[in-house]
C-alpha cells in the first residue's frame, strides 16, 4: 500500500480503559468512507480489542465489538499487530480475530514507512 | 510549508494544548502557514467558552481565538467528540433541547472528514496529545 | 520519520515507539518525555545516539538543565523542533 493518501491508524489503548479506541476506530471508519486506503495496527493494550471472545456489551459503556465488526464493511480488512505485542501479553494469534496479521519486530519500522499518514490513538 | 495541528489533550489536564500553541506561534514566526487546528478526543474542551481559569493562568480558549484572529487559523472541533462531552454550539444546544451552549465562533463544529481534508491539504499534520 | 514522545521513557508509549524507530528516524522528547534526562540507563540513549533531542524549554521548566549539561544530551528549541518536522515527511506522536 503506497498510495499517497494511505492511512495507518495505530490503536494502543484497551477497549474500556478510555475512549481512545472508540475515537480511533471512528477516525479509521471515516477515512475509509472518504475512500482512503486504511489499515489498523494494534500495539500494547490495544491488541485486546482483537480478542475473539470479547463480549458484545460492557457494564454501562457502549460496546466496542460492533464497531470492530463493522470494519470489514468499510473495506478495512487489514488488521495488524506485532509479535512483540502478543508476547508481552502472553497471547497467541489463535485468540484473536481471524483476519489479524503479524508484523515481525524487525520489520515494524519499514512497515510504518509504507503509509503516507499515520494517526496514533 | 503548510501545517495542520491535531490537538487531543484537554486544557488544564494535559500539557498538549500548551505545547501545540507554542508550536503554532513558533512556526508562524518562522514564516510557515498554519491552515487549521483540529480538536479531537479530550481536545474538544479547548473550545469551551465557559472555562474560567484563575487570572494567573492562560485562558486556552481565548489563546486559540487570538491565534485565529491574528492568523486566520481555522479552529475545527469534532462534532461527535464534542457533543458527547457537553461542548455544544447554540444550534446543537437547541437541537438537543439544552438550555445553554459553550461553543462559539471562531470555533466550529465539524465532522471528522475535516481532519482528513486538513491532512490532505497540509504538508505536515502534527499531533499534540 | 520523526517520533515525538510526550511520556517518560519507562512508559508504554515509549516502549511502543521503540518498536517503530528506523535507522534514519529522529526522536524529540517533549513534555513528560524530558524525564529521559534522568534516565541515564534508558537504552534509547545508546540505541539512537545522535538522533534524540530534548525540547529545551520543557527541560528548563522541569528544572533538568544541569542533568542535560553534565551528560551532554542534545537539546533543541522550538525552532529546531519545527526544523525536524520540515526534514521528515512523516511525524508520529506517542503519548
Amino acid at each position: 500500500m503506497e498510495e499517497s493518501n494511505s492511512l495507518l491508524v495505530i490503536i494502543r489503548h484497551a477497549p474500556y480503559s478510555s475512549n481512545l479506541l472508540r475515537e480511533g476506530l471512528d477516525a479509521a471508519l471515516v477515512a475509509a468512507a472518504f475512500g482512503h486506503p486504511v489499515d489498523l495496527l494494534f500495539l500494547g493494550q490495544g491488541v485486546t480489542a482483537l480478542l475473539k471472545k470479547q463480549g458484545s456489551g460492557a457494564p454501562g459503556m457502549k460496546a466496542t465489538r460492533p464497531t470492530m465488526d463493522m470494519l470489514e464493511m468499510y473495506d478495512i480488512e487489514q488488521l495488524w499487530t506485532s509479535e512483540e505485542t502478543l508476547e508481552a501479553l502472553s497471547l497467541t494469534r489463535s485468540k484473536l480475530r481471524d483476519n489479524v496479521q503479524l508484523v515481525q519486530a524487525q520489520k515494524m519500522p519499514a512497515f510504518m514507512k509504507n503509509y503516507s499518514q499515520i494517526l496514533n490513538f | 510549508m503548510e501545517y495542520g495541528l491535531l490537538v487531543m489533550g484537554a486544557p488544564y489536564t494535559s500539557p498538549a494544548p500548551h505545547s501545540a500553541l507554542r508550536f503554532a506561534h513558533a512556526l508562524l514566526a518562522q514564516g510557515h502557514q498554519l491552515s487549521g487546528v483540529f480538536f479531537y478526543h479530550e481536545g474538544v474542551h479547548n473550545a469551551s467558552s465557559l472555562m474560567a481559569p484563575p487570572q494567573d493562568e492562560l485562558n486556552l480558549r481565548e489563546a486559540w481565538a487570538e491565534l485565529h484572529q491574528a492568523h486566520q487559523v481555522s479552529l475545527d472541533v469534532c462534532i461527535a467528540a464534542a457533543l458527547r462531552r457537553g461542548v455544544l454550539s447554540e444550534a446543537e444546544a437547541k437541537r438537543h433541547g439544552k438550555t445553554s451552549f459553550n461553543l462559539e465562533a471562531p470555533f466550529e463544529l465539524t465532522g471528522l472528514g475535516q481532519l482528513l481534508t486538513l491532512q490532505q491539504r497540509c504538508d505536515r499534520l502534527i499531533t499534540f496529545a | 520519520m520523526l517520533h515525538i514522545l510526550t511520556k517518560a521513557p519507562d512508559s508504554d508509549a515509549a516502549r511502543q515507539m521503540q518498536q517503530a524507530i528506523a535507522d534514519d528516524d529522529a526522536i524529540v522528547l517533549i513534555e513528560a518525555g524530558v524525564q529521559a534526562a534522568l534516565h541515564t540507563q534508558w537504552d534509547g540513549w545508546a540505541l539512537y545516539e545522535s538522533r534524540v533531542y530534548l525540547l529545551a524549554e520543557d527541560i528548563t521548566a522541569w528544572g533538568l538543565d544541569e542533568f542535560v549539561d553534565s551528560r551532554e544530551f542534545a537539546t533543541i528549541d522550538m525552532q529546531g523542533f519545527i526544523g525536524l518536522t520540515e526534514q521528515h515527511t512523516q511525524t508520529v506522536t506517542w503519548y
